[in-house]
């Protein structure tokens, strides 16, 4: 049976999506089943999205006009 | 060849995708079963070069293994995040503690977590194995998740930066 840190090894790694099907399904059971795993999966996923804000990044006004004159040069 | 069953379905699946891309450079004038191992060879040379590079011993490793016990039952359990990643200040905390990951390791993560990008696809651009790439992304967040329960159960800002996960506490 598989244990708390295979499946959090496993989740913390990215490596869910590229196991066997069957392996999978084991991991899914177990994240039904055991609240702390689950909480985990949860908190990645949320962070996640969390992070994904953080690549909202405010540009200089200029960077376009820089930029295209950079180009020109070419 | 001293590989993990893992690493080794790895280096093989590289061996024959080069064997494909490079069939009409084979001239015969070695037998096709000696050309492979050739390829095989320089691919698990490679492996260990990167293996070497990637997998030295960090700090977080240990602080991950801590939170188990023997049969793999934790033995501190993830804590709830739930009101921190709710706050208004998780911006900032998670940016203060992604300046505590390795370069490699932010560099995984951002690509993964920021841009989105597939793990063949990161591998690629980083030259490293699938295996190579769960090392860092798992590093990665193992070190924004104690740094992210630290923040959680410490009140003050300022104590947060204190205990929380330095940069360079991993080199």
């Amino acid at each position: 049976m598989i244990s708390c840190r295979d499946v959090a090894t496993i989740i913390m790694s990215d490596q869910f999506d590229a196991l066997p099907w069957l392996r999978r399904m084991e991991i899914r059971l177990h994240l039904a089943m055991c609240k702390l795993c689950a909480r985990l999966a949860s908190d990645i996923k949320q962070l996640r999205r969390k992070v994904r804000s953080l690549a909202d990044v405010q540009v200089n006004p200029d960077f376009e006009a820089e930029l295209v004159r950079r180009l020109s040069k070419l | 060849m001293g590989l993990s069953a893992h690493e080794a379905e790895d280096v093989v699946q590289d061996v024959f995708t080069i064997f494909l891309q490079k069939l009409d450079a084979f001239e015969g004038r070695s037998q096709l079963r000696t050309w492979l191992f050739g390829i095989l060879h320089r691919k698990v040379m490679e492996h260990r070069r990167a293996a070497s590079r990637y997998s030295r011993a960090d700090p977080i490793d240990q602080v991950f293994e801590d939170r188990f016990d023997a049969r793999g039952s934790w033995v501190r359990p993830p804590a709830d995040l739930q009101r921190l990643l709710l706050s208004k200040e998780i911006h900032d905390v998670i940016s203060l503690c992604m300046e505590s990951l390795s370069p490699d390791q932010r560099e995984a993560f951002v690509l993964r977590e920021i841009e989105g990008l597939d793990t063949a696809e990161i591998c690629k651009i980083m030259g490293l194995t699938i295996t190579n790439f769960g090392v860092q992304m798992h590093r990665a967040r193992a070190k924004l998740r104690e740094c992210l329960e630290r923040k959680g159960f410490s009140r003050k800002p300022a104590a947060f930066r204190k205990t929380c996960w330095k940069k360079g506490d991993d080199e």
